[in-house]
Parts: structure tokens; sequence; C-alpha cells
């Protein structure tokens, strides 16, 4: 075997996949060969170092940029904004509304039930003005005209 | 490459992204995200591109994700247009005049650790040699783009993203000789360009 054939059978002695015989005449050319040792040598160190790379990290917002694309290609088809304008933003709006008319007509509901609460002891003042005559009682209106030349 | 495979979560992620499930698709660009913009990444040489390039794979695949028949597997689909992609964008770059040389990611000398698992600056007792591994990536990125685009995506599959030769036939369409003998050359082609590096 010479270095051109020995070099070529690399590849299959890397992945452990070289038949048996062609194994043992690799192995004993690289036994007598420094070159071709070397070679090997820097054949598997290369493969290391290539398969050391770091590898790169996508972006956190990989994902939505790719879906805006889409979203921004199909007019709006796919991947709908989920911003103010969608359904669950509607909907929730919706509820808040309703809760805020229904909390504002309790409130005007207590306070008015509070007014006739506090109310009594006033009217009571005008049904006793009234009895005491200081200020004459309302004359119905059929009466004054008859009265009248 | 984390190997996600698994004949049956693969056609029920398909099913569903066939069905245009937002979430399905969410699944599928997480799972593959990473492995795509590596491949691009050392085939272009620039982060920036890579990342607009990955873009497009995906949109490409929830475009075409109808006809994926699963008459392979799904990363290996991704992977075919992630590479036919790739093809095209260096035809378009090629004609410009542009990707002579790589770019690194300068990010990994500010922020070592990062998502890769490296250690931060406070656990470096030696950052000079923090530069040196820098500057051998560097090196070693550049040389592997020096390398004719064909050869080039046959040595990224198989020694970077670690595929097997029935992944990497699948992806590329070539014989299996073929790819063993693009492989080869790719390996001593790098293998003379880093001959002072590897003594």
């Amino acid at each position: 075997m010479d270095c051109k054939q020995a070099e070529s059978l690399y590849i299959d002695y890397y992945d452990k996949s070289l038949p048996e015989e062609q194994c043992r005449a690799l192995e004993a050319h690289l036994k007598t060969c420094s070159a071709c040792q070397e070679s090997w040598a820097a054949y598997q160190r290369m493969i290391e170092e290539v398969s050391g790379l770091h590898p790169l990290t996508p972006p956190e917002e990989f994902v939505q940029s790719v879906k805006q694309k889409i979203r921004r290609r199909s007019k709006g088809r796919f991947f709908r904004d989920s911003g103010p304008h969608s359904v669950r933003f509607a909907i929730v709006s919706f509820v808040l509304i309703i809760l805020f008319i229904l909390a504002y007509l309790v409130l005007i509901a207590t306070s008015e039930i509070r007014l006739i609460q506090t109310s009594p002891d006033s009217a009571s003042d005008l049904e006793d003005e009234g009895a005491s005559g200081k200020s004459p009682p309302p004359v119905p209106r059929g009466e004054q005209e008859t009265e009248a030349p | 490459m984390k190997r996600l495979r698994g004949k049956r979560s693969d056609s029920q992620l398909v099913r569903k992204l066939k069905a245009r499930d937002p979430r399905a698709f969410e699944t599928l660009v997480r799972r593959f995200e990473g492995p795509v913009m590596n491949l691009l990444y050392r085939m272009i040489g620039v982060r920036a591109e890579a990342e607009d390039l990955a873009q497009e794979v995906f949109v490409s695949v929830f475009k075409k994700i109808d006809t994926f028949r699963q008459d392979s597997s799904l990363s290996t689909w991704v992977f075919r247009i992630a590479s036919n992609h790739c093809k095209n964008r260096l035809k378009y770059l090629g004609r410009r005049g542009a990707g002579q040389s790589v770019e690194m990611d300068e990010d990994r000398l500010v922020n070592p650790g990062g998502a890769m698992g490296a250690p931060g600056f406070d656990a470096i007792s030696r950052p000079d040699e923090l530069v040196e591994g820098f500057q051998m990536e560097r090196l070693i990125q550049q040389a592997i783009f020096e390398l004719d685009a064909d050869h080039r995506l046959i040595l990224i599959l198989r020694d970077i993203q670690n595929l097997t030769y029935d992944e990497i036939t699948g992806i590329t369409g070539l014989p299996l000789g073929t790819v063993k003998s693009r492989l080869h050359r790719a390996r001593m082609a790098l293998k003379e360009k880093m001959a002072a590096y590897l003594r």
C-alpha cells in the first residue's frame, strides 16, 4: 500500500467501517510510514476542531420575526397580531365596560337609598310646619276661581 | 445537533402544521432554528445574512408544508429546503461579489458565555487563551469558507451537524459514493489549509 492509497481509506477508517483486510493493511502502513502517521493525526485533529466549533445561538425574537414575516406576506391571513385589535382584547374590553356600567348603577342606587334613609327627619319637619299654620295650606284652583268677582 | 426525531411525534407535528396550527409552527421553529442557522452561518459566513436566510427557510417550510409527503424525516426535509436556499443565496452573493471572507460572531468576545455553555469572564483565568480560541475558530471558519460550496455543504452536514450518510444523501439527493468522495476531498483540503495549526 502506498501513501495515496492509505489516504483514500481515512474516511472509512475514521468511521470504523473499513473492511478488516483493508484495515490491517492500512494499520501496517501507518506503522512504517511517519509521513502518513503525521497526516492521519492531522486528519483526526482537524475533524475534532471542526466538530468543536461553537454553535451559533439564534436570537430570542427569532420565532416572532418569522411569524411577522409570514403575517406581512400573507396580508394578515396567518399569525394575526395579538395586540389591541384581537378578538380577545375586544371581549375583555366589552366585559370591562359592562362591569364599569354595573358598578356605576350600583353606586347611584346605593346613594339614592342612603338619601331616602336620611330623609324622615326633614319630612316630619315639613309636616310640623304645615300643622302650626306658619304658612297657609295650598288652596285648590277651583276654589280660587269661584271667589273672584 | 439535538436529534429529535421520533416518527410519531414528527407526523403529529406535521398534521398540526398542515392545519396551520400556530403553536405547532412555533415548536417546529424552536426545534430547528439552531441547526438551520448554524448550517447557514457556516456556509455563508455572515451572521446577519444567515439569520435573514434562516427566516426565509422557515417561511418556505410554512408555505410548502402541504407538499411534504413524509417520505423522508421532517429534519431531512427542513435541511433540504435550507440547503437549497443556501445555494441560491450564495449564487446571488457571488454575483454581487460579496461573501469573500467570513465574519465572526463578535458578541462571543464580549459575552463568551451566552447560551453556548462556555464560562463567563469571571471564570476565565487566561483571557489570552480566550482570544486564542476565538482566533482559532475564525481561522477554521475562514478555511471552511474557502472550500468549494458543494464540498463545504457535505463537510458541515457531516462534521458540524453530525448527520448520518443516509440523512446527507436525503438532503442533497446525491448518491452515497459522491457524498463520501466530496467529504474526503473537503477534509483533505481543509487539512492542508489548517496544516500550520494542526501540529
